[in-house]
This record gives structure tokens, C-alpha cells and sequence, in this order.
């Protein structure tokens, strides 16, 4: 239970730290619309990856988020990236180039396209996987939280309760270290009336799992009816107007990162519009070694 | 002054069983009471009544001469703060300011005034170094006190400890008893409504309510309490540990008086030849 490590907030106080959430937010969207914009052309490709796999890079480093942690969550990732690559390699998209067979597989070709596709989609996951890391670790949950409320609040037009959501959300992520040392309670003190955990088939361990999610689900509800006692004697009404101590200020260095992710936007964009009057490279050509026939 | 009256009030969970039957009781202002009683007397359950959390069965409430109803709650919760007994599962915010600061949000304090209240009453507990942290870092004491600056920062006018003390260990127990003592001393219009198990603390009271299976059987003062061997061993109580020491003391022939201190005790001892 104690490998929660991917994107866990890590409290240093470097320039994006200190970045108003709301801000975070909308940087990350940004960067995730760049991350998945389309370009067709190899050469486009390349110099777009390259560009903002050097700036997130960049940016991780300037964040004090380790690259090891990094690596850490590939490495739970691998199972996704290996189903990924049967896809791609045995359910062909029309659009392959379908003049260079990389193998065969009982008559059944297998293209070299597949492969380069395959790894164009596997380096976009794992840029937006950067970015997210950068948002979670850089940003506690709570600020999160208020910057969420913040672009929920226009939806209260609509009569959608921006307010309740937050605190919502808030006090469940509060409650998760609470939650997770129940858990690790629970299971010591199952395991001392002798349920197995670790041992025995997939049927058996997902029954053992019933001996600690039935107690776990009896203190929550219990932990919630005291919580909300607490709440409401301490004179909470989600209908009724609230001050708030909490405040987010947009600051210069807000505006710093935000000129400079949209110089990027720009830049990547104007790639994108003018996809095909960069010099084209036949990439397949570099790799399989085999020139095209025109 | 009456500050808490209470009258022919009952409640029942599930009916035709109350939990409290017929209960009448008067709480005095700046008065600290201490009810005691076994698990299941209706101690915790008085304590949800009087903060408007349930609604009496029969009987009415009134607090500071306003009746408890629907119409009054809102103005009797600015009155009334509850400390509960667990720690973990009354810490709201994300912080330790966040949690003081609940209340205040709640009752639509500004926010320039609360960033000013909130270190003061941080510093009031003890807790001013730890205003930024998380409620996992701190201890179940430390939660508590955080828990004890949000009721006191309402300015309630009757503060009520539901077992407040009894999931601490011994120096957080402490910690909250020095903080009531020092409380007390600082405003003594507060009324305290103490709910415990711990006989020892209720020895500190100026009133302690013996609850059983829903009535409050008796009410008078701590040494007065102790004088009555006949009730002390029909309901089953401990007895505070000054006044176990002292019975053992005089079994040996030596001479102590009832209203004897720890210092006083000790002196005498030391004179002995």
C-alpha cells in the first residue's frame, strides 16, 4: 500500500510550485492539446516530439520531480504499452505504408509502419504522463481542488453546486492517508486471525479481499457519520454563503510559465498548419534500409 | 445565571426504548460540570441533543433563554462548541489553519479578519508552528487542541467535551486537561459541559452529574460525591486516585485531612519518624 509513489505531491518550493492551480490547470490542458495535436509528416513529427519532450524534460527538472519516479510508473506501464503494440502490429490501420514488410507471421505481414506508429503513440503517453506528473507533484491536492471549484463556479448559472463538489472532493482527499492506515490496520489485523492475502489462487485471494474491504466499508460510513456531526455543529450548510480563507492570486511568474507555454502552443501549431512544406524524410526508408518504389 | 435548562426531555433512537427518559438538569454560566455515567447512560447522546444534532423525543432545551427548535438552531450552534472524541474524524480542513478557519468560513467571517484570528488562536493551544501541516503529521493530542481552537474561536458561550480525552495517550490527556484549566482561568463566563469516563477528571469539576440508563441520578460536587461510599458502589465507580491514596494512608493510622493536597500529603509523610 505504500507504492502510491506515482505524482504524490512533493513539497519543495521551486518556480512552478509556487504557480497559482488555477493557472496549472489550463497549462496542463495546453500541453495535452500539443501533446495530441496531429502531424502526418515524419520530419513534422519528429521536430514536434523532440521539441516538447526536451521542454517537459526540462520543465521536470526544473520542478525537482524525479526522473526515477518517472521510469517507475513506465515500468507499471509496461503491460498497456505491450497490448498497444499487438494492436498495432497485427490489426493494420488502412492508412500503413504497406510497401514495407517488416516480418511475416504464418503469411500474415506485419509492417514496419506498425512499429514506427506504434512508437509515435507510445512517446505521446508518455509526454502526457510527464505532464501530469508535473501537475500532481508540483501542486498539493487541496489547491487542486480550489482551482477545480474555480472553473466549476460559472456552471452555478445552471444551478451545479461548485461549492459542495470542492468540499467534496476535498475531504475525500483528505481522508485518503486516514483511509490507507485502516487499511494497513484491517489487514494486520485479519491476517493475525489467519486470512491469507498473499498465498493461494486468484478465486482465494479475491475472497480474502472481502475480509478487508466489509470492515474497511464499516468504519468509512462510521468515520462519515461522525465527520458530518462534526460538520454540521461546527455550522456547515453547503446552501448557505460562505467567506473563504483560502484565496488564489494570479502572480507575475503565473504570467511568466503561461507566455511560455503559449510560445510553444504557437510554435507547434504553426508546425501543424504548414505540415507539409518542411523538407519530408522518408523515415522508413532510415530503418528498413529498403527504398521506396515510387 | 442559567445558562443550560433543561426540562422533562427523553429521547429515543428506536422507539419505545428511550435513551433518555424524563431527564431535567440546570447548568449554571462559567460553570465546568463533568457528567459520568457507564456506556449506554445517554451521556453522548445528551451532549448531540443540546448541539441541536438530534431532536428531542419530548421535553425542550434551552439554551442561553433561547428554546431549541429548527427556528433557533443557528443562533444556539454560534453558542454551543462540541469537541468530539475522535481526533481524525473531526479535522475538516487540509490543514491545521484550514480546520480553525472552518468555522469562520461557515459563519461568513472576512477573510482579512480570519487571517488575523487564525495564528492567534493557533497560539492559544499551542499550535502556531504548526499551521501549515497536514492532520497526518500531527498527534491524536495535536489534533484535539486544533479541534479545541476552532470551538474556542467561535466565542461559544457553553464549549462541551464528548470524551474529548479518552482516545490520547496519557501526555495528550494531559496536554487538553492543562489547555481546559488554562481555558478556565482566561474566561471564566465559559461554561464547560465535560462528558468522561476518567474519574480523575472529573475530580477537577465544580459540579459532576451522575447519569444512569437515561436520568441523572445525582448532582453535587466532587468531594461530596466521593463522602457517599453507598452510591460509589452501587453505580460501580472508580474512585479519583487522591482519594484512594489518602483512604490508604489513614488505614495506616496516619493523619490526613479530606481537603488535603498532594504537597500537603507529602509533607506530612515526611515528617513521620
Amino acid at each position: 500500500m505504500n507504492n502510491l509513489t506515482f505524482g504524490r505531491f512533493s513539497p519543495y518550493n521551486t518556480f512552478i510550485h509556487k504557480l497559482d492551480p488555477r493557472n496549472k490547470i489550463f497549462l496542463m490542458i495546453v500541453l495535452f492539446v500539443c501533446v495530441f495535436l496531429k502531424v502526418t509528416v515524419w520530419s513534422s513529427i519528429l521536430i514536434m516530439s523532440g521539441v516538447l519532450f526536451l521542454f517537459l524534460i526540462s520543465v521536470m527538472l526544473l520542478s525537482k520531480v524525479s526522473l526515477l519516479s518517472l521510469l517507475k510508473s513506465l515500468g507499471a506501464m509496461w503491460i498497456l504499452f505491450l497490448f498497444l503494440l499487438v494492436i498495432y502490429m497485427f490489426v493494420p490501420n488502412p492508412a500503413y505504408d504497406k510497401t514495407h514488410v517488416a516480418f511475416t507471421i504464418n503469411n500474415y505481414p506485419v509492417y514496419y509502419d506498425a512499429f514506427i506508429q506504434w512508437g509515435y503513440i507510445v512517446i505521446r503517453l508518455v509526454m502526457m504522463l510527464m505532464v501530469t506528473m508535473i501537475l500532481t507533484s508540483t501542486t498539493k491536492p487541496m489547491d487542486l481542488t480550489y482551482g477545480l471549484e474555480w472553473y466549476l463556479t460559472p456552471l452555478k448559472i445552471v444551478k451545479f453546486p461548485a461549492h459542495i463538489v470542492a468540499m467534496t472532493l476535498s475531504i475525500a482527499l483528505r481522508f485518503i492517508p486516514t483511509l490507507i492506515d485502516e487499511t494497513n490496520r484491517i489487514i494486520k489485523a485479519q491476517s493475525s486471525r489467519g486470512v491469507d492475502f498473499n498465498h493461494g489462487g486468484i478465486f482465494k485471494r479475491f475472497r480474502a479481499i472481502f475480509a478487508l474491504i466489509i470492515p474497511l466499508f464499516v468504519s468509512a460510513i462510521t468515520r462519515s457519520e461522525e465527520l458530518s456531526d462534526a460538520m454540521e455543529a461546527r455550522g456547515y450548510d453547503p446552501y448557505a454563503k460562505r467567506s473563504r480563507y483560502r484565496k488564489l492570486t494570479f502572480h507575475l511568474c503565473d504570467l511568466v510559465a503561461l507566455l511560455t507555454i503559449l510560445l510553444v502552443f504557437g510554435a507547434i501549431l504553426t508546425l501543424v498548419i504548414y505540415n507539409n512544406h518542411f523538407v519530408t524524410v522518408d523515415i522508413i526508408y532510415w530503418i528498413s534500409g529498403v527504398k521506396p518504389i515510387i | 445565571m442559567k445558562c443550560v435548562s433543561i426540562k422533562n426531555l427523553s429521547y429515543a433512537y428506536i422507539k419505545d426504548r428511550p435513551v433518555i427518559k424524563d431527564l431535567s438538569l440546570d447548568i449554571n454560566k462559567g460553570e465546568y460540570v463533568s457528567l459520568v455515567g457507564h456506556n449506554g447512560c445517554g451521556k453522548s447522546t445528551l451532549a448531540k441533543l443540546l448541539v441541536g444534532l438530534l431532536i428531542p423525543s419530548e421535553g425542550t432545551i434551552e439554551i442561553c433563554d433561547l428554546e431549541l427548535n429548527n427556528k433557533n438552531l443557528n443562533e444556539i450552534r454560534k453558542k454551543v462548541a462540541i469537541v468530539f472524541q475522535n481526533p481524525d474524524n473531526q479535522f475538516i480542513g487540509a490543514t491545521v489553519e484550514d480546520d480553525i478557519a472552518f468555522s469562520l468560513e461557515n459563519m461568513c467571517v472576512p477573510r482579512e479578519k480570519m487571517l488575523s484570528l487564525v495564528p492567534e488562536y493557533a497560539k492559544k493551544v499551542g499550535m502556531e508552528q504548526f499551521l501549515t501541516k497536514e492532520p497526518g503529521y500531527l498527534s491524536g493530542g495535536q489534533k484535539q487542541r486544533v479541534a479545541i481552537a476552532d470551538a474556542l474561536i467561535r466565542n461559544p458561550e457553553i464549549l462541551i467535551l464528548d470524551e474529548a480525552t479518552s482516545m490520547l495517550d496519557p501526555a495528550g490527556k494531559q496536554d487538553i486537561l492543562n489547555l481546559v484549566k488554562k481555558m478556565r482561568v482566561e474566561n471564566p463566563n465559559l461554561t464547560i459541559i465535560s462528558i468522561t469516563h476518567d474519574i480523575n477528571e472529573a475530580y477537577d469539576s465544580d459540579r459532576i452529574i451522575l447519569m444512569h440508563e437515561g436520568v441523572n441520578v445525582l448532582s453535587c460536587t466532587p468531594s461530596e460525591l466521593f463522602e457517599k461510599t453507598g452510591i460509589i458502589s452501587k453505580y460501580n465507580l472508580d474512585l479519583p486516585f487522591i482519594i484512594e491514596l489518602k483512604t490508604k494512608i489513614k488505614e495506616l493510622g496516619i493523619d490526613v485531612k479530606d481537603s488535603d493536597s498532594y504537597e500537603e500529603i507529602g509533607e506530612k509523610l515526611c515528617k513521620l519518624k
